[in-house]
């Protein structure tokens, strides 16, 4: 869907981002958002920091909306895994891109 | 730095998650299901052993749950724990971790879990459910949004968290849709957070 909704407004984005770091997805304040994301997720970095620069990069409710990703993908993540959903087969396509090889998606 | 000031539709789908979760479901009661979070707030290191399959489940699905595999859900099926009831502690942790992350993510205060509500298990399962490629029975085709539907009031709980916190199901096609994010934002959120979760889907 990322790259679907990048062709369809006309930008670029580096999907190597996603899963290796200082690489830059090309999306407005994407450093921001991954940084964020990190935080929350992982506890990359301070969170209070990492907020606050995701507010100053694409404001409070978009920071407020950033999270709100983050924290439904924790529960869609938990979900596909525990119920064993296959992984579908337009994600081994793109699985190059993202640096992932078929080991990866078991 | 204050907390995020969160919008009403939020919110209010954060009170309509924590009545849901106070209420008897298809398996287990008001006070079994309130326990489950209780169980999965206070194992913060992720090592401690809970009494009984259900809170044992419950705390790989919210710690390791990409460490779940089908022959793991037959031991644990042989042991006493049957599929039904399992889909339906992946709802209750899963909407948990949901609400509990953004709460923090926000900087605000972690919400005290709700009371739990009176009344039995409701015992509303979908029959027609069957258990083909997924690990547990559910409503072909398998998909993000077909996951729990073995259970409908845990399917349309997630489909509602789903929906205030990214997306009704219905947008997903839409890929120029803006909620205070760019959907190429958003998808660019949801691709990361999924990598760092080890979830490939």
């Amino acid at each position: 869907m990322l790259r679907a909704s990048v062709d369809k407004t006309d930008q670029t984005v580096d999907l190597l981002a996603i899963t290796t770091p200082n690489v830059d997805s090309l999306i407005p304040h994407g450093r921001e958002l991954l940084a964020f994301s990190d935080a929350i997720v992982a506890g990359f970095g301070d969170l209070e920091t990492a907020r606050a620069s995701a507010v100053a990069a694409v404001g409070e409710r978009g920071a407020v909306r950033a999270a709100a990703v983050v924290a439904n993908f924790e529960m869609m993540n938990r979900i596909l895994d525990a119920t064993g959903i296959p992984v579908p087969n337009r994600i081994r396509a793109i699985a190059p891109a993202l640096g992932l090889t078929d080991l990866d998606l078991h | 730095m204050p907390a995020l000031d969160v919008a009403t539709d939020i919110t209010e789908a954060l009170g309509h998650q924590w009545f849901v979760l106070a209420s008897p479901g298809p398996y287990f009661n008001g006070t079994e299901r309130r326990a489950m979070a209780e169980i999965i707030r206070e194992d913060p290191t992720h090592v401690g052993t809970p009494d009984g399959l259900a809170l044992e489940a419950a705390v790989r699905i919210a710690h390791r749950p990409a460490t779940i595999t089908a022959e793991w859900l037959d031991e644990m099926e042989q042991l006493g724990l049957p599929r039904g009831p399992y889909v339906e502690i992946v709802g209750i942790v899963s909407r948990l971790v949901a609400v509990d992350t953004f709460v923090r993510a926000v900087g605000a205060k972690q919400l005290d879990l709700p009371d739990p509500l009176d009344g039995p298990a409701t015992g509303e399962i979908e029959m027609r459910a069957k258990q083909r490629r997924a690990f547990v029975p559910i409503m072909e085709p398998a998909a993000a949004t077909t996951a729990l539907s073995l259970l409908p009031s845990e399917s349309a709980a997630r489909r509602d968290l789903h929906a205030a916190l990214y997306l009704d199901d219905d947008d997903m096609a839409d890929a120029e849709i803006v909620r205070d994010l760019t959907r190429a934002q958003m998808e660019l959120i949801a691709a990361h957070t999924s990598f760092l979760n080890e979830c490939f889907y």
